[in-house]
């Protein structure tokens, strides 16, 4: 039997001090929020993948969640999951036992972007070729979702060098891909799911035709929703508000009276003051990010604009749910075995 | 009596906020206290503005019709673009790409920025220009 290992961290240290709000990363590339932990249209893509795996039969399944991350934990309460310093080190860990418990392959996922595959192709693939990795890619090149043996694990190599610098033959990913790279791919990620072109699709109820709506969604009765859009879970809609052209509001936030917003994502614990035209934006607390402009704004005007929820684990990880587990002391303990 | 002063150009500054915002006003505002005056916002330093910097642009706005005058926006920064469509006041102001072009906005009306349409008008040009021609 397979089994699973789901990394949500930073590609390299570079990536990681260079978010959206550093001014030279202008325009856009990532925000320091890692972009995989956002919610988008009712739950985040690194919840949508553990999901996904969770649906497939593997044996075993680990999730190594970054301590540096800021990530919403909602999203994973089925499964394990470590918060560690070094998710690569947990994942080598994680192999090694995979090996002594007798499990031939493993994948690999590194949260990231937005791949629609068939896990059961791809590790047929891989047993097919009998190689020590496969990679999978698509059109525009190598994605960071790999089958391995787990004898892969070497004294000499660290686990990240022995993937990426995996050989041909790469599997082919045939299905919608999004690489996630920038803002404008979370917009396109978003418009893409709303308008059924992909399997991205919101969680939620499809009130009317196009229109989504979660649980404890209030939207005014003279508010006005044009689909496609999406209004997650605990959103206040206030009245004569617009939302329109495959615009999402995000968990508990606000649109107060007579604002319009179009073609822009409203990013959890928002709020958008009264009568604001918020077009081909993305607002986030107290951030607005103008795709058309390219201008990122940090909106110190409570009255306009400002954060609305609590900041999740902004330092350390405290707050931890019951399934995560502090992975260096999981770590050091095996390493002492 | 239809006489006004020179159009004034005065620089916004790069924070438009609050406490600099007030100070803009202090300054500006004697200026607006003339007969018709013709003022030309610069607004290229500007990367950040609040409510309280957009009600000032409105209010030397109002100052300025007020007496007959006007208040026109130039080469507006990305950011302040962005603000002002936010606060959904980018229509109320006339903007230009650069100073000069705004300048030059207020001592003459271009005439493709006429309604054509109006017989009044393009006759009343037209006549002109014809003058013009024969003298």
């Amino acid at each position: 039997m397979p089994g699973a290992i789901v990394i949500a961290g930073w590609e390299s240290r570079e990536e990681k001090t260079g978010g959206l709000n550093s001014a030279r990363c202008l325009p856009m590339k990532r925000r320091e929020r890692f972009l995989a932990g956002v919610e988008l249209l009712g739950q985040s893509l690194f919840g949508r993948l553990v999901e996904q795996l969770g649906h497939f039969a593997f044996e075993t399944m680990s999730v190594f969640v970054d301590s540096s991350l800021t990530l919403d934990f909602d999203d994973v309460s089925e499964v394990e999951a470590y918060v560690t310093p070094d998710v690569w080190r947990g994942s080598e860990r994680s192999l090694v036992e995979a090996r002594e418990a007798g499990i031939d392959t493993v994948v690999v996922v590194q949260a990231g972007a937005y791949v629609e595959f068939d896990p059961a192709d791809l590790i047929q693939f891989h047993r097919d070729r009998g190689n020590l990795v496969t990679r999978a890619r698509d059109n525009q090149g190598p994605l960071d979702l790999w089958v391995v043996d787990p004898g892969v694990v070497d004294e000499s190599r660290s686990l990240q060098d022995s993937l990426h610098s995996a050989y041909e033959p790469h599997y082919w990913v045939s299905g919608y891909v999004n690489r996630m790279e920038s803002l404008r791919d979370l917009r396109r990620l978003v418009a893409d799911g709303l308008s059924s072109r992909c399997g991205f699709r919101p969680r939620g109820f499809e009130v009317r035709p196009g229109v989504w709506m979660a649980e404890g969604a209030d939207v005014a009765r003279g508010a006005r929703l044009v689909a496609p859009v999406f209004i997650g879970r605990d959103v206040k809609v206030s009245e004569q508000c617009l939302i329109t052209r495959c615009s999402h509001v995000e968990k508990g936030c606000k649109i107060d009276y007579g604002t319009a917003v179009e073609d822009s994502s409203i990013l959890t614990g928002t709020y958008v003051g009264i009568g604001l035209d918020l077009c081909h934006s993305i607002a986030d607390g107290t951030c607005l990010l103008n795709l058309s402009r390219e201008v990122m704004l940090e909106i110190a005007d409570p009255v306009v604009m400002r954060e609305m929820r609590q900041k999740p684990r902004a330092e350390g990880n405290r707050h931890l749910p019951s399934n995560f587990r502090q992975g260096e002391e999981i770590l050091s303990a095996a390493e002492n075995r | 009596m239809l006489t006004s002063g020179p159009v004034i150009v005065m620089q916004v500054p790069e924070q438009f906020t609050g406490g600099e915002a007030h100070n803009f006003l202090r300054e500006l505002g004697p200026l607006l206290e003339s007969n018709r005056p013709r003022v030309v916002l610069e607004c290229s330093q500007v990367r950040s503005m609040d409510s309280a910097g957009v009600e000032t642009l409105l209010h030397c706005l109002e100052e300025a019709l007020k007496r007959d005058g006007d208040l026109k926006l130039a080469s507006l920064s990305p950011e302040a673009e962005v603000i002002l469509e936010l606060l959904r006041v980018a229509r109320v102001f006339e903007t230009f790409p650069t100073s000069e072009e705004a300048v030059r906005s207020f001592n003459a009306i271009p005439v493709d920025a006429l309604p054509q349409d109006a017989p009044w008008y393009s006759t009343a040009f037209g006549d002109l220009g014809a003058l013009k021609e024969a003298s």
